[in-house]
């Protein structure tokens, strides 16, 4: 995986991406998980924080840089930190 | 659980499921297959992280369930070792019982055939209790056994059934060329006046009609011109002539006729031992097989009475019945091609009881055989 991995990273040159999905999303390189309910959710990137709204969310795989989600999601929001 | 790197299936009790995955996070830990269940998460889990997981997280209850991958498999054949081993050991059994031979047929019906083939089986390696020979060693067996032996075998086949070889063989019959240099006359084999003759090979000393003794030549292989011998051959065919029986019949003139009166009883029996005991005083018995339980046969019985009665022959039915016997015990050793010609009695003597028959039966039968000679060698003057 980590041959993959590496691969991947040298390929992709990206510092993050965000896949949305009808119920799920996936985000990758994320920093921080800051806050986690069935309502809510809130991811920290190096220059935003993503904040995923809607209802039942539930974490379906998670290390430390990507997570899956799952649940009906209403709306997904960058805040800037500037 | 050697191996860091397989990973764990964990269930958690937690009323706050969110506030766990939260800790888990900030442990820098790595989880997938999260299923939230009621008060309970199960996830998969590194073995690593589970100890980490248990160290830190000390006021929530892991509960490992199972593994994943190859240790998984591992633990399953753990548990189930037994199973696994009988597993194991029936195919083991399998494989040498689909590929051993127990036992190797030839099947012939001349015994040194079966013979010659089965020990040349047995140099090559194909006997009871070795492994089975696959088809391209078979074949090579096979020609290597029709090789060695050119004048005996014509065809040979190698068949696998089960665990036994069946050979089938096919003897090479080589037709005796020498036999036809032999040279032989047809000679008398008894007394007699001859009636027929056909041949087909050698020349003709007696005619029909003649009256010729046991060991005359009928037929003879030296094919002789202006009285030289020009050729000799092996004289065949067949010479008829009538010969002659005496025999004597002794017959009883006192008979019973047993006469079935139409009464019919049934009874059974387990084993050849009747169950009830017959009411008719003269029967006779049909048996019919009802059916077989451990060994033991039940018999249905059917008794049908019969009337013995007493006879006299007269004279002349009792000299009729002699002739039939007589006629009876010379047709025993006759061919299809001989028959009686004649019959006459010769001498009858009757007291109370029996009566005595001398019968002379006169029968057209073969009286030649084949009798070989050496050729004399002519004297050089």
């Amino acid at each position: 995986m980590k041959i993959i991995n590496n691969l991947r990273d040298f390929l992709v040159d990206h510092e993050y991406y965000i896949d949305i999905f009808e119920d799920k999303l996936h985000a990758y390189n994320y920093q921080k998980l800051l806050k986690l309910n069935d309502k809510d959710l809130m991811l920290k990137f190096e220059k935003f924080v993503l904040d995923v709204k809607g209802e039942n969310i539930k974490i379906l795989e998670m290390n430390k840089e990507e997570i899956l989600i799952k649940g009906n999601i209403d709306s997904v929001r960058m805040i800037n930190e500037k | 659980m050697k191996n860091k790197n397989h990973k764990l299936i964990v269930s958690v009790k937690a009323k706050n499921k969110n506030k766990l995955l939260l800790k888990i996070f900030e442990l820098g830990i790595s989880i997938s297959k999260i299923n939230y269940k009621k008060n309970e998460l199960e996830f998969e889990v590194m073995l690593e992280d589970y100890f980490k997981l248990k160290k830190y997280l000390v006021s929530y209850k892991f509960n490992i369930k199972g593994s994943t991958g190859l240790d998984k498999i591992i633990n399953i054949i753990k548990t189930k070792k037994v199973l696994f081993l009988n597993i194991l050991l029936a195919i083991i059994l399998l494989f040498i019982f689909s590929n051993t031979i127990i036992s190797v047929r030839v099947i012939h019906s001349k015994k040194y055939i079966r013979d010659i083939v089965a020990s040349s089986l047995e140099d090559y390696g194909v006997k009871k209790f070795t492994w089975k020979k696959n088809y391209k060693e078979l074949n090579q067996i096979k020609n290597k056994i029709l090789k060695k032996y050119p004048k005996n075998l014509e065809w040979l086949e190698i068949e696998k059934k089960g665990m036994t070889y069946i050979v089938r063989v096919e003897e090479r019959i080589i037709t005796d060329i020498k036999n036809d240099d032999s040279k032989c006359n047809l000679v008398a084999k008894k007394s007699g006046v001859i009636r027929k003759i056909n041949y087909t090979k050698g020349q003709e000393l007696k005619n029909v009609g003649d009256y010729v003794n046991e060991g005359d030549i009928l037929i003879s292989g030296s094919i002789k011109f202006n009285e030289e011998v020009k050729n000799s051959v092996c004289a065949n065919g067949e010479v008829y002539a009538e010969v002659w029986y005496s025999s004597n019949v002794k017959l009883p003139l006192n008979y019973t006729k047993s006469k079935t009166t139409g009464k019919k009883r049934y009874n059974f029996a387990v084993n050849d031992k009747k169950i009830f005991r017959s009411r008719l005083k003269n029967y006779v018995t049909k048996k019919k097989k009802l059916f077989k339980i451990f060994g033991v046969n039940f018999i249905l019985l059917r008794e049908y009475e019969v009337e013995n009665k007493s006879y006299k022959y007269s004279e002349e039915q009792a000299l009729v019945k002699a002739l039939e016997l007589s006629n009876e015990k010379i047709k025993m050793k006759l061919s299809e091609k001989e028959h009686i010609i004649n019959q006459k009695v010769l001498k009858k003597d009757a007291n109370n009881s029996t009566m005595y028959v001398e019968v002379f039966t006169s029968v057209e039968e073969i009286i030649s055989k084949q009798e070989n000679f050496i050729e004399e060698e002519k004297e050089v003057e």
